[in-house]
């Protein structure tokens, strides 16, 4: 399971790539192998406001609906349009083509309780 | 949790697992969509070892049989399975089942969650005749292979010529040299094989399937791509589409009642189409990637008139299906009505049923 050494993580599998003053974010392949099957991306809209923790996104699969949660406080900025038509993004690049939202830092000393990839890899240990 | 003979092999096959009604079963090895396919264009090899298996022998279990259940066990030709229904006394469902006659037996193969309901039904309507009913649940293996490579996968290995096994017709055979019960029945909408066989031999002749399919593309297919097959064939689940609070006129399902026979519930269906019933089983696609999921709200303007018993997205027909009740007014093909998916309405449009119909 790819976990890039350069990204920060949650505990509920989204991953977080800090740009300056703001941070681009999706979910993991962890994530997306264990959705399966995916359907339909249901994404923000722009200037939406996004609060730790809680769900800013939804993503149907054939089996389940899943929230995708918002790793920082913030204003969305930015959304990847293109991943709602292809989600074959999302299955096969999630840290690449598959991002799913630009979010502009509200409180910046929410980052360092952001998990290193390090600890990211730990928790999966745990979840197999 | 309880395994079954092939639990093992389905660890060794990397496939994820869930606890289905107390079992610990696959629910996909590579992913729904890919299982799916697989079915309809290859062929797929499925654990239903967690099905319950019911005997009925005895001089009269025919007529207990024909008490027990609304299709006709007496109209039944030796060595064809027919669909059936166990009723409540007010004619709803307590499950649906397929009953197998054989000259001295009638076997009967019901759900998973009701095993236990299924065989106090059957001993329930055994009782002051001469009968014996056995649960023999723990006592077989079950597999299935289903898709339209099935026959050419299963030919290598069984003692009998596939070509003269017609649809719902079923035999005592030896596959790989065990003795098993053989039935063409399924539940995918395609050809295909189920058997019954000794627990002990299960794990085997999973594995020689898989290498005799090799060649046909055989994969192991999970619960989940099984519900998505169902429902593309409109076939309907206990406790979704058929519960205790429905009856059989109003789930569609009269194919599987015999009016002029008698049996338990016959007398409250008998009622219920003199006066007739006020909703409908239908199947309806949606306009959207959005899945309809059971319990979702159907309305029809401003007004809660159904809800939804089943949904998916159907890899075959690249649409959203589903399944549900509606008043009867609003079931006519070409009907339309609304869904509330988390709290938004998204259009659908009644359909025939089923979604999905093989070519022969």
């Amino acid at each position: 399971m790819a976990v890039p050494a350069d990204l920060k993580y949650t505990k509920s599998h989204e991953w977080v790539k800090i740009e300056d003053k703001v941070v681009i974010t999706g979910i993991t392949e962890f994530a997306v192998k264990a959705l399966s099957d995916l359907v339909y991306v249901d994404l923000p809209e722009i200037a939406d406001l996004t609060e730790k923790g809680h769900p800013y996104a939804e993503i149907e699969s054939v089996k389940a609906v899943a929230d995708v949660h918002a790793p920082i406080s913030g204003e969305v900025d930015e959304i990847n349009e293109e991943v709602v038509d292809n989600l074959d993004f999302l299955a096969h690049d999630p840290y690449g083509k598959g991002w799913l939202a630009k979010i502009q830092i509200s409180y910046p000393d929410e980052l360092p309780s952001l998990l290193s990839a390090g600890e990211y890899e730990k928790l999966l240990t745990t979840q197999e | 949790m309880i395994h079954t003979p092939i639990h093992d092999e389905h660890l060794a096959l990397g496939a994820r697992m869930i606890d289905f009604f107390g079992f610990h079963m696959p629910v996909m090895y590579s992913s729904i969509i890919d299982e799916v396919n697989c079915v309809r264009q290859r062929v797929g090899l499925f654990d239903l070892t967690h099905m319950g298996r019911i005997e009925v022998s005895g001089p009269d279990r025919l007529e207990m049989v024909k008490a027990a259940v609304s299709k006709n066990v007496k109209t039944v030709p030796v060595g064809a399975a027919r669909y059936g229904l166990l009723l409540t006394d007010e004619g709803t469902v307590k499950d649906d089942v397929l009953i197998y006659r054989e000259e001295e037996m009638v076997h009967i193969v019901v759900n998973c969650s009701n095993r236990q309901v299924d065989h106090d039904h059957f001993l329930a309507h055994a009782k002051g005749r001469d009968v014996t009913v056995r649960n023999v649940s723990d006592e077989q293996a079950m597999l299935a292979l289903q898709g339209p490579a099935s026959e050419r996968a299963l030919e290598p290995l069984v003692e009998t010529d596939l070509s003269e096994l017609g649809y719902y017709r079923f035999l005592r055979t030896r596959i790989s040299g065990t003795d098993v019960i053989l039935s063409r029945t399924g539940y995918t909408g395609e050809d295909g094989f189920e058997l019954f066989l000794p627990p002990d031999q299960g794990a085997r002749i999973w594995r020689e399937l898989l290498s005799s399919g090799a060649d046909v593309g055989m994969q192991p297919i999970g619960l989940g791509a099984r519900d998505v097959l169902r429902l593309e064939a409109a076939m309907p689940l206990y406790g979704q589409e058929l519960t205790l609070e429905r009856n059989p006129i109003e789930a569609d399902v009269t194919f599987g009642v015999s009016m002029k026979s008698e049996f338990t519930g016959k007398g409250a269906l008998v009622r219920v189409k003199e006066e007739g019933s006020s909703i409908r089983r239908v199947g309806f696609v949606v306009d959207a990637r959005r899945i309809p999921r059971t319990g979702m709200e159907i309305f029809v303007g401003g007004e809660q008139v159904g809800w939804v018993t089943s949904g998916t997205m159907s890899p075959t027909l690249e649409k959203v299906i589903g399944m549900g009740y509606v008043p009867v007014a609003h079931s006519e093909t070409g009907a339309r009505f609304d869904i509330d998916i988390k709290g938004k309405r998204f259009p659908a449009e009644v359909v025939e049923m089923p979604f999905y119909k093989r070519e022969r």
